[in-house]
């Protein structure tokens, strides 16, 4: 079998980055949750700005929580006939870790991507690291607005009412899926384009 | 004839085949997944696994659960947790690789068939995580087991794209 030396050293480097950063995400899950949530914030501002927001990571047990309480600013129709008053409240959460889950694919592959300078390397992990940021954002706001949307779609379904899913929740029925890992896998496709761009631009420099 | 799309083409052809996989998996009703597919492919599979490997767990598949003689441990599979998400991942990615139909049609068969038995292998540890761990179960099941099977699904894919090109000249015609 062609390449069978380099497959085999690649794999196994594979699995030692996948295992040392998701080492260091569960171990520094809490930093990086704080560091993502004003990201967060912003994205359901700008995703849902009928709801009043506020966001934060809480201890359950032994488990990291990011919880999203929702408040809304303006009555809520689910029907003609039904709906929420402005001031009602609700509220979603995620397992912190989960939301570490595209960052973990996305950073291995980058570093396991073969490369041939140290340099290049880093331009990959930095390029990693610029599409985390809308990667991220695509995914945790959209579940936790798609969880508080399931609460509005069981109250119509509750009354006898059909209610279309809103983009929202069909996103992050997508992302549940597996969009979770298609983006990460999408973004560190993208950073390696990039790179062997950048590499052939200066090249003919 | 193997089909030479630019980069980015290739990038949307399997962002669009991921798309249209996922679309049609989300037509299959809820109840068909349950009692049919996951309780003849999955839950059957690996209660039949679990108590050939492991005398004495005295494991049972009931539609789509796993529920231990004991009562310690009753595990659900729901849609998303079959590993289609990987399946439709790697099948979509090979579907866009400039490669000979016989070895995208190879890739495919044996993809599903090697995500298909890492799998099993997933809910059967996630069976023993539950029975005897429970406290581990988060983090397996949300986090180290989603990350490690994408990782395994482009190692994989590593491989049969090296094969498919060196093997497979993707000049030549079908």
């Amino acid at each position: 079998m062609v390449l069978r030396p380099l497959l085999i050293k690649l794999s196994l480097k594979a699995l030692l980055v996948w295992l040392i950063f998701s080492g260091l995400g569960w171990y520094f899950q809490n930093a990086i949750g704080h560091a993502l949530l004003p990201l967060f914030e912003a994205t359901i501002r700008m995703l849902a700005p009928e709801f009043g927001s506020g966001l934060k990571i809480v201890t359950q047990g032994h488990e990291q929580i990011i919880q999203l309480n929702v408040r809304l600013l303006k009555p809520f129709a689910i029907s003609q006939q039904y709906g929420f008053p402005a001031g009602k409240e609700f509220q979603a959460g995620s397992h912190l870790i989960h939301t570490l889950v595209p960052i973990i694919i996305e950073l291995t592959l980058l570093m396991v991507w073969p490369v041939q300078t140290f340099q290049q390397r880093t331009l990959l992990l930095v390029l990693g690291l610029i599409f985390i940021i809308p990667v991220s954002a695509a995914i945790t706001p959209t579940l936790l607005l798609g969880l508080i949307e399931i609460n509005f779609q069981e109250t119509a379904s509750a009354i006898g009412i059909v209610r279309p899913d809103p983009f929202i929740l069909s996103w992050m029925l997508f992302c549940e899926g597996g969009g979770r890992w298609l983006l990460p896998v999408v973004a560190a496709w993208v950073c390696i384009f990039l790179l062997n761009a950048l590499s052939r631009s200066k090249r003919n420099h | 004839m193997v089909l030479h799309l630019p980069p980015l083409l290739r990038l949307l052809a399997f962002i669009g085949c991921y798309w249209l996989l996922d679309a049609g998996y989300f037509q299959v009703p809820d109840h068909t997944l349950a009692n049919t597919v996951y309780y003849h492919g999955v839950t059957k599979v690996c209660a039949w696994l679990i108590n050939h490997l492991f005398n004495g767990e005295n494991v049972s598949a009931f539609q789509n659960q796993l529920i231990s003689a004991t009562g310690n441990a009753n595990l659900q599979v729901v849609r998303g947790c079959d590993g289609s998400g990987a399946l439709f991942l790697l099948l979509a990615a090979i579907a866009a690789f400039p490669a000979r139909l016989l070895w995208k049609l190879k890739g495919w068969f044996c993809g599903a068939v090697f995500i298909y038995a890492v799998n099993l292998i997933r809910i059967g540890g996630l069976y023993f995580v539950v029975a005897y761990r429970p406290g581990w179960f988060e983090l397996i099941h949300v986090y180290l087991a989603p990350t490690l099977i994408i990782i395994l699904v482009c190692i994989f894919y590593g491989w049969w794209a090296t094969q498919a090109q060196a093997y497979g000249p993707s000049t030549a015609a079908d």
